[in-house]
């Protein structure tokens, strides 16, 4: 079965936490590592090279978009905040899905389908 | 060159519309064939032409882009063209494939159609395992089904029916040829031109008329037909 390397990046330990249980009904999902702010971020997702990357907007050290500007790397992106008004850009970016916190489980399932459509 | 991606216009501005029907006329993978002012054309519209691509405008008079979304099955790509960032949140739950502001540059148009799928009939999925499982769209939502509970497929026009053994069913727009190419092909035969079973689900076969078969399946009152052609194509490859 095809797992998705995955990184969660949240600079709220709780919110990484709570995001890790949820995704972990989830075999497809191998979350091998996370991040709490922008330079911290852009270091593993160098290193572990992820298919997707759980991104919060607002970090310590700049935002969500600012990480996706400092990586050359190729990686799906699904955005998790709690400000419905960053959608547009996430749109922009190319976002496949922007999950408004709190995340509610039956919601992940549209995001996972959507992860393995391409 | 593959076909063009066939392109409907909704927009209620009829110099947005000639607008965007200009700049879309620079690319020559799509092919604008409808344009509709409000969202009861649009309806007729849609059904009539079966578009790959509605070029979406949300605020329109009376009712806006998202209510055409609940009248009609979407079996085409979104892109929002508006002049209000406040509903690009619901432009992701309904998996728009873009969302762009007015008013709308080259750039802009760029990155949309760039985000077109390849026109080419992609395989479904990658070579699935027979314990892996797939997420797919019933009803608006998704849903997993496990490919080691799928009896059997059967091609209905341009959709195809999964059959689970706990007896339901699951229509999706998608060729038994693409399910063919995916499947594990150790677990899932053709059996007809109609019809691809799993043969952990087969009890028994027994011989009909011209050299086919009856395959009777667990659970399954009625048999299905394994063809003179694939009976030979089986016995061939065990």
């Amino acid at each position: 079965m095809k797992q998705l390397i995955t990184i969660i990046v949240d600079d709220e330990r709780l919110a990484r936490k709570e995001l890790q249980s949820i995704l972990a009904p989830y075999p497809e999902i191998n979350v091998v590592a996370e991040a709490s702010t922008v330079h911290k971020a852009i270091e593993v997702i160098e290193k572990e090279k992820p298919d997707v990357v759980f991104l919060d907007i607002i970090l310590r050290g700049g935002s969500g978009f600012d990480v996706l500007k400092k990586t050359a790397l190729n990686f799906k992106v699904v955005f998790v905040t709690a400000f419905h008004k960053y959608a547009h850009q996430a749109k922009e970016a190319n976002a496949v899905d922007f999950l408004l916190k709190p995340v509610h489980p039956d919601r992940l399932d549209e995001t996972m389908k959507r992860l393995f459509e391409d | 060159m593959s076909k063009p991606f066939r392109v409907v216009i909704v927009e209620n501005e009829r110099l947005a519309r000639k607008e965007l029907q200009t700049m879309l006329s620079n690319y020559s993978e799509i092919e604008v064939v409808g344009e509709a002012k409000n969202i009861d054309q649009a309806v007729t519209l849609i059904q009539r032409e079966n578009p790959d691509v509605v070029f979406l405008d949300i605020h329109m008079p009376g009712k806006s882009g998202f209510d055409l979304l609940d009248r009609i099955a979407v079996t085409f790509k979104i892109i929002f063209v508006t002049a209000f960032d406040r509903y690009a949140i619901r432009a992701f739950e309904v998996n728009a494939l873009d969302y762009l502001l007015k008013p709308i540059t080259k750039e802009k148009l760029d990155r949309a159609i760039k985000r077109l799928p390849n026109p080419v009939m992609d395989p479904l999925y990658d070579h699935l395992e027979y314990n892996d499982r797939i997420f797919l769209s019933i009803n608006d939502h998704a849903r997993f089904v496990e490919i080691s509970t799928i009896q059997t497929i059967s091609a209905e026009g341009e959709y195809t029916r999964i059959h689970q053994c706990s007896g339901e069913t699951i229509s999706i727009r998608r060729s038994l040829k693409q399910w063919e190419s995916c499947l594990p092909n150790k677990h899932f035969v053709r059996i007809h031109r109609s019809t691809l079973i799993n043969l952990s689900y087969v009890e028994r076969v027994e011989p009909w008329f011209n050299y086919s078969y009856r395959v009777y399946l667990k659970g399954s009152k009625d048999p299905f037909t394994l063809s003179r052609r694939y009976a030979k194509k089986l016995k061939d490859r065990f």
